[in-house]
């Protein structure tokens, strides 16, 4: 039987839940609002700039003629079907820099001996700038998909790797032993502890990996530009066409937020609970 | 003359409707078509119109070949070439001298570009009249390497100058805006671009063309000598077909740019149409032969100035025999080709709808 205090009790801690969700929506709408306020100043900004410096469309345009560039692009179709062939590099240059990231970052912290030999080479596959090799792996692998999706994984293994790394080596000896302790199996191990007490850096890396593969797809079609945003980066600088060129740009930019925002909102269902 | 003429038609004529099928025009099925590779240099672009109208009207696919395009830059296109990973290139007579003196073995096959493209452009109201008031000006170039350099430095060859005469600045793929905003007297650029592009913009400019003070070996197909050699066959059908779409484009520009702006080809849409459409007409003039020269030919006396200039400038250090870089031999037997087809085409517009099976009409 529940008794009078206890009931009293619940019935607080559900006001004050209450009153914690009122408060987290109000600051969510206050967010909101200073959101919008600054892109309001930005775009102000934005259009004093032009004015005051008299700068032709086609080197500054302003924002009313990048959006109204923004309707003509999607009503022709030329920005979704560009969009479209760089998003699949995205995601495929991202899924095989991750998947080769996260395992090659479990190996390392598995063998000391491994991360011996291997630590130089990967620190140089940072310092090789992608720009100078791209072309070369478009002379080996042809002017295809394929070298766009590797230039693509290139940039984004590293960070992945290495945030990884330091997200396995974090975890407590102690944490692992116990599992040892319980039997767990390498498998068990990995899912129900190093995993989990990794998650944060794990996806440290993702986000940052996913946003850099964004460059990287375009990267890529600098190189081997036939069609995607970065194609459109190519026509719209030799035509010309600037406002075409800001179009490109924010769509790349609205690409990598939202990427980043899904991996924070995937971290927080998964991890955060 | 006219009995042959007639005796071909007839034939062709025999040939057409042995291989006629009830859905139109004959079909080359897709297992036999030959596949071949073009690397283009550049972006998808109405520049390469030619190239689309043969694609889209089918020469490429009678002609027995199935073609890509490959597009992105120029640096490796022609040791591509050479070593087979592309089977052609559609790049620069200068670039070849200067890649065979290093050891490339490709050889030209096919003139697209009869002058070459390259201008140096300024204000309408700058004091530049000629090439020699270009002296101590500050002049842009995206770099000091490919086809604006080149032809920059072979304009002021032919007027006695040098690169020390006038203050280079490299500006990257900002020409225009650098020329417009004032940052530099006069720029260098592709004459079928830039200066269009800007134009289409409101502003006013003049242009001198690096053709009228020295002409060089321009933008042509580009094939390896061991294609030639082992394969001459699928070279003749390539330039053939590009020869006629070449033809096609000159003839009439706006159905030519109907093409080019396609979706599969260079998908321009309707804000860029008008600047589009300027670049290409400008394209089909500088594929314009003149004076004797044929479509699609090689000049020999161009060649060998090409050459002269380059060892001159320092850019070619070894001695060449150009003749050994390029071949009309694959562009005369395509005129003989081309002439057939037209009269064919005349001949057909005087014969009455009906009377012939149905892929002919």
């Amino acid at each position: 039987m529940i008794s009078t205090a206890g009931t009293e009790r619940q019935a607080e801690l559900d006001g004050n839940e209450v009153a914690v969700k009122r408060r987290r929506k109000r600051a969510a709408r206050g967010k909101g609002w200073l959101n919008l306020l600054s892109f309001a100043s930005f775009l102000a900004l934005w259009q004093a700039v032009v004015w005051l410096g008299g700068y032709p469309s086609f080197i500054l345009p302003g924002p009313w003629a990048v959006l109204i560039r923004f309707g003509q692009a999607i009503q022709s179709g030329l920005l979704w079907d560009n969009t479209l062939v760089t998003l699949g590099e995205i995601a495929l240059g991202f899924g095989l820099g991750a998947s080769g990231g996260l395992l090659l970052a479990y190996l390392l912290y598995k063998s000391r001996l491994l991360e011996t030999i291997l630590a130089p080479y990967i620190a140089a596959s940072q310092a090789l700038p992608v720009v100078a090799i791209a072309p070369l792996l478009v002379l080996w692998f042809g002017y295809g998909l394929l070298p766009k999706v590797l230039i693509c994984a290139i940039i984004v293994f590293f960070p992945i790797t290495i945030s990884t790394v330091v997200g396995f080596k974090s975890i407590e000896r102690s944490l692992v032993e116990v599992a040892d302790l319980f039997g767990a199996n390498g498998w068990q191990k990995l899912r129900l502890v190093e995993v989990p007490l990794a998650a944060h850096n794990i996806f440290a890396g993702l986000r940052l990996g996913l946003t850099l593969s964004v460059t990287g797809a375009v990267v890529g079609e600098f190189v081997s530009p036939s069609r995607g945003l970065g194609y459109l980066l190519n026509f719209s600088s030799s035509s010309l066409d600037a406002p075409l060129r800001f179009v490109a740009l924010f769509t790349l930019v609205a690409l990598a937020i939202l990427g980043y925002r899904s991996l924070t909102a995937l971290e927080r269902r998964l991890v955060d609970w | 003359m006219q009995k042959l003429k007639g005796l071909l038609l007839l034939i062709t004529m025999v040939g057409l409707v042995a291989g006629c099928d009830s859905g139109g025009t004959a079909n080359t099925p897709a297992a036999a078509l030959k596949k071949v590779r073009i690397g283009m240099g550049y972006i998808p672009n109405v520049q390469f119109a030619a190239y689309y109208v043969a694609q889209e009207k089918g020469y490429y696919r009678q002609a027995g070949l199935d073609v890509s395009f490959d597009y992105g830059s120029t640096d490796d296109l022609l040791a591509q070439v050479a070593v087979g990973k592309l089977d052609f290139a559609n790049s620069e007579g200068d670039e070849l001298i200067v890649a065979a003196s290093k050891g490339v073995k490709d050889v030209y096959v096919l003139a697209q570009y009869q002058r070459f493209p390259v201008a140096v452009f300024f204000m309408a109201d700058s004091p530049i009249k000629t090439v020699a008031d270009l002296k101590g000006k500050r002049i842009g170039l995206p770099g000091k390497y490919g086809a604006n350099y080149n032809g920059l430095l072979a304009m002021l060859y032919a007027n006695q100058m040098t690169e020390q005469d006038v203050r280079l600045q490299e500006v990257g793929y900002t020409q225009a805006q650098a020329v417009q905003s004032g940052q530099v007297d006069a720029a260098v650029g592709y004459a079928v671009n830039e200066p269009i592009a800007l134009a289409a913009q409101g502003v006013k400019l003049r242009t001198l063309q690096a053709s009228d003070s020295y002409n060089l070996a321009s933008i042509g197909i580009i094939t390896s000598q061991d294609k030639v050699a082992q394969d001459p066959t699928t070279v003749q059908a390539f330039v053939s077909a590009t020869l006629h779409g070449i033809a096609d484009m000159n003839a009439d520009p706006d159905a030519a740019y109907a093409i080019a702006a396609k979706k599969e080809y260079a998908n321009i849409d309707q804000p860029n149409s008008a600047v589009q459409l300027a670049v290409l007409k400008e394209t089909a003039k500088f594929q314009q032969p003149s004076g004797n020269q044929r479509l699609g030919a090689s000049d020999p006396a161009v060649w060998a100035a090409t050459a002269k200039f380059l060892q001159a400038s320092g850019l070619v250090s070894t001695q060449l025999d150009v003749s050994t870089l390029y071949t009309n031999r694959f562009v005369e037997a395509s005129q003989v080709k081309l002439r057939l087809a037209r009269e064919m085409l005349v001949e057909q517009s005087t014969v009455q709808k009906g009377d012939y099976p149905p892929c002919v009409s």
